[in-house]
């Protein structure tokens, strides 16, 4: 009986179980990168994804995946997914878009926030959450951090480093800064993104025309 | 000539009698914890809370791995022997780092090594060494040459779900105890000792017991057949009782326990064996029927201690399972245990030690977010330490928040194509403030906390205490330290910007005191000028 269980549930692992167990904590949930390199480019440095994932990457940190072969194409399947283009159609106007994302995201995506090239690929629905919610899901190398050093100045800006002597910032301007923990006082790490929400500032028009300026974006 | 040569070679002395085991000479590190009690202490005084600051890089050896670099090397007259990932074992020059002898075990392409084809280091008795390896050999060498003297195969590596041997060995007077990995793989665990000299198995210890066995019946149905129970960090020995001191892992499946109903002894347990025959003097459960995952492999920490009015031969053991215990290691009596670090599952424990668990801490199959400690534990394999002169036992302990997935198990297998390995472990990032690591210093005879010194990231690194009053280790992001270690005040740092995943040694070389520690794939060692 009991091999009979273990039979029947072995296949019962949906593709996204096995990526969120496997892949997301080095990949990013949605393939976005971070530790491994992101997945979403739909270029695989490596060649033969099904290979890459059975028997991992010598030479680098990527191990291979201890799972049946069947699985391993399943998740090759699914990993192919992540760069896929969704191209359903969208209403906004591309140039309505561009004008709207001078105005309110180009400072911030051209200096400390991620690159949006290419981030439309991962659907509408994806981007109009994260101009809604931008602190639901903060990709690998993107939290808020804001410290307060020993002269009382404030700096914010993303983490892109730290360890118990130091901390290394990208500041609200795109500079690089290596602070010493020594000379700070207060490390606030509440605010988990630094962009803010646009809910109530952008209507559905808007971000419709954003999304189709993004989609351009590629 | 040859003669002469010949007669020489037979003559020489022994390099590391087991008399000099018993009492390992402070300027040198003898074995995994640096002696038999486990404390991991170096009783050199040359570096102190005074000149500590002045530490610097002395040498370093590149491993050029990138495995994880989890060894702990061996000192002995001026030579430092060392493991690096696979199977491979260095003689070095112990002033220079400069290589003067190697030797390579190949192993298969495919191990079954749970986290890493890793190995954590050698044991040394006479002019031998000793290494286990990945594919579950036994490997003597001549100390002075790197020549294999013997090599005995202790298990088939490919049955059941897989076995490895990643831990260090332990030499005796005459033997050498040795553990296995496979606890997330279905295996069945021992404890094997084996002649020195020859290789020759002498006993093996089933850590499940087997038909006919006493404790046999605490796993339902066939789950006893494939349940676990591997010894695959290192042990401790007290040579008065003749015993060997040995923590046991998880049981399998580690996260479902629907067929494997009971205690499952002797899973997440120390055992207490005796050296000579193999045979179980008493043991301990920490964590009956355990469904997390918190292997009870951590070093054993001997101590003798006045208790309760009473001069007593001790066990200090900081668990995974957050739980600091104190069991008289004569009998194996549970005297108390504290938790120290957050926890979650147990509400008290009875006077045989037992664990009145709290329900809803369960693995669940959408991912149980609320337990403490973690799926790593609040303690691994690293080791803890034991200063005599402050009295203190020192660990690097764990903060951490993560899920607990209940997942089906699979018939373990080692087929290519099968679906096997342990069950997937979901492991979600939480914000960074949610985990942390702490190095602590606690009062083994009341569990009492003196101090702790908070690090950003849960460690993999072990620690060092010192007679010279310092406490080292390293952290996850590479800052290698020294703290005072009657206050947790850190003195010194390196930033060495790679993980640290071992622990320090220290050691003397022509008379002045080193310290060493791989961080990253490098071996550094640290000196004064």
């Amino acid at each position: 009986m009991w091999l009979a269980v273990v039979a029947c549930t072995a296949l019962a692992q949906d593709a996204a179980g096995l990526y969120r167990a496997q892949c997301s904590y080095c990949h990013g949930a949605r393939g976005e990168g971070g530790r491994g390199p992101d997945l979403t480019t739909g270029r695989y440095k490596h060649g033969d994804l099904f290979t890459t994932i059975r028997n991992g990457v010598k030479g680098t940190e990527m191990p291979a995946v201890r799972a049946s072969d069947d699985d391993v194409r399943r998740l090759a399947e699914y990993v192919k997914s992540l760069a896929r283009v969704d191209s359903a159609a969208v209403s906004g106007d591309p140039a309505f878009g561009h004008a709207l994302y001078e105005a309110n995201c180009g400072a911030c995506h051209e200096t400390v926030g991620p690159d949006l090239a290419g981030v439309a690929r991962r659907g509408a629905a994806f981007v109009r959450e994260s101009i809604l919610e931008p602190g639901k899901e903060i990709a690998m190398g993107y939290r808020a951090i804001r410290v307060i050093v020993k002269d009382g100045a404030a700096i914010e800006g993303i983490r892109l480093n730290e360890d118990d002597i130091s901390v290394q910032i990208r500041d609200t301007r795109g500079q690089p800064r290596s602070l010493l923990k020594a000379g700070i006082v207060e490390i606030d790490r509440s605010k988990p993104s630094l962009m803010p929400s646009f809910a109530g500032r952008l209507d559905d028009k808007q971000i419709d025309a954003l999304i189709a300026f993004l989609r351009e974006l590629r | 000539m040859i003669r002469i040569a010949l007669l020489i070679a037979l003559t020489a002395p022994a390099q590391v009698p087991y008399v000099r085991l018993l009492k390992p000479e402070a300027g040198d590190w003898l074995m995994y914890s640096g002696n038999y009690s486990g404390w991991r202490y170096s009783a050199l005084d040359l570096l102190t809370s005074a000149n500590v600051r002045g530490l610097k890089v002395k040498w370093m050896y590149q491993a050029r791995t990138q495995e994880k670099f989890e060894t702990t090397p061996l000192v002995a007259d001026g030579i430092m022997y060392l493991t690096r990932p696979e199977n491979e074992v260095f003689a070095l020059d112990a002033e220079t780092g400069r290589t003067l002898w190697t030797y390579v075990h190949r192993n298969p392409e495919r191990t079954f090594n749970c986290c890493g084809k890793v190995n954590r280091g050698l044991a040394i008795l006479d002019n031998r060494l000793f290494m286990n390896t990945l594919d579950m050999h036994l490997i003597a060498l001549d100390a002075r040459s790197g020549r294999e003297l013997w090599k005995v195969k202790m298990h088939d590596h490919e049955a059941a779900g897989g076995y490895a041997s990643p831990g260090a060995p332990l030499a005796l007077h005459g033997k050498v105890v040795v553990g296995m990995a496979g606890g997330e793989r279905g295996v069945s665990g021992f404890l094997d000792g084996y002649d020195a000299a020859t290789g020759k198995r002498l006993w093996r210890f089933n850590t499940i017991p087997q038909p006919g066995e006493a404790n046999f019946g605490t796993w339902a149905g066939d789950s006893w057949k494939t349940g676990g129970a591997s010894t695959w960090n290192s042990g401790a020995y007290d040579p008065e009782l003749n015993l060997v001191y040995w923590g046991t892992s998880n049981p399998w499946p580690d996260y479902n326990g629907d067929f494997r109903k009971g205690d499952n002894l002797y899973s997440c347990s120390v055992i207490a064996l005796n050296a000579d025959t193999g045979k179980l003097a008493w043991y301990y459960q920490f964590t009956p029927h355990d469904l997390h995952d918190w292997d009870a492999t951590q070093i054993p920490v001997l101590v003798d201690g006045l208790y309760q009015g009473k001069q007593r031969k001790l066990m200090a053991w900081p668990n995974r399972n957050g739980f600091y215990y104190l069991l008289d290691r004569a009998t194996g009596e549970f005297l108390f245990a504290k938790n120290f670090v957050r926890q979650t599952w147990v509400k008290s424990f009875d006077a045989k030690g037992r664990p009145e668990v709290i329900p809803g801490n369960e693995p669940t199959p959408d991912g149980n977010t609320s337990v403490f400690p973690g799926v790593d534990g609040a303690a691994n394999w690293m080791s803890h330490s034991y200063s005599p002169s402050t009295k203190l036992l020192y660990t690097f302990a764990r903060e951490e928040r993560r899920v607990f997935t209940k997942d089906e198990p699979r018939h373990p297998t080692t087929a290519p194509d099968a679906a096997v390995g342990r069950p997937f472990r979901r492991r979600p990032r939480f914000a960074p403030e949610e985990s942390w690591g702490k190095v602590m210093a606690i009062d083994p005879l009341t569990g009492d906390t003196k101090w702790e010194h908070k690090v950003l990231s849960p460690p993999w690194s072990g620690v060092m205490a010192t007679a010279g009053g310092l406490v080292f280790g390293g952290t996850l992001e590479g800052v290698v330290f020294a703290l005072d270690a009657r206050s947790g005040e850190r003195l010194w740092h390196f930033m060495g910007n790679d993980r640290v995943y071992s622990s320090p040694i220290s050691f003397l070389s022509n008379g002045k005191q080193l310290m060493s520690l791989p961080v990253g794939d490098v071996l550094i060692t640290f000196g004064l000028d």
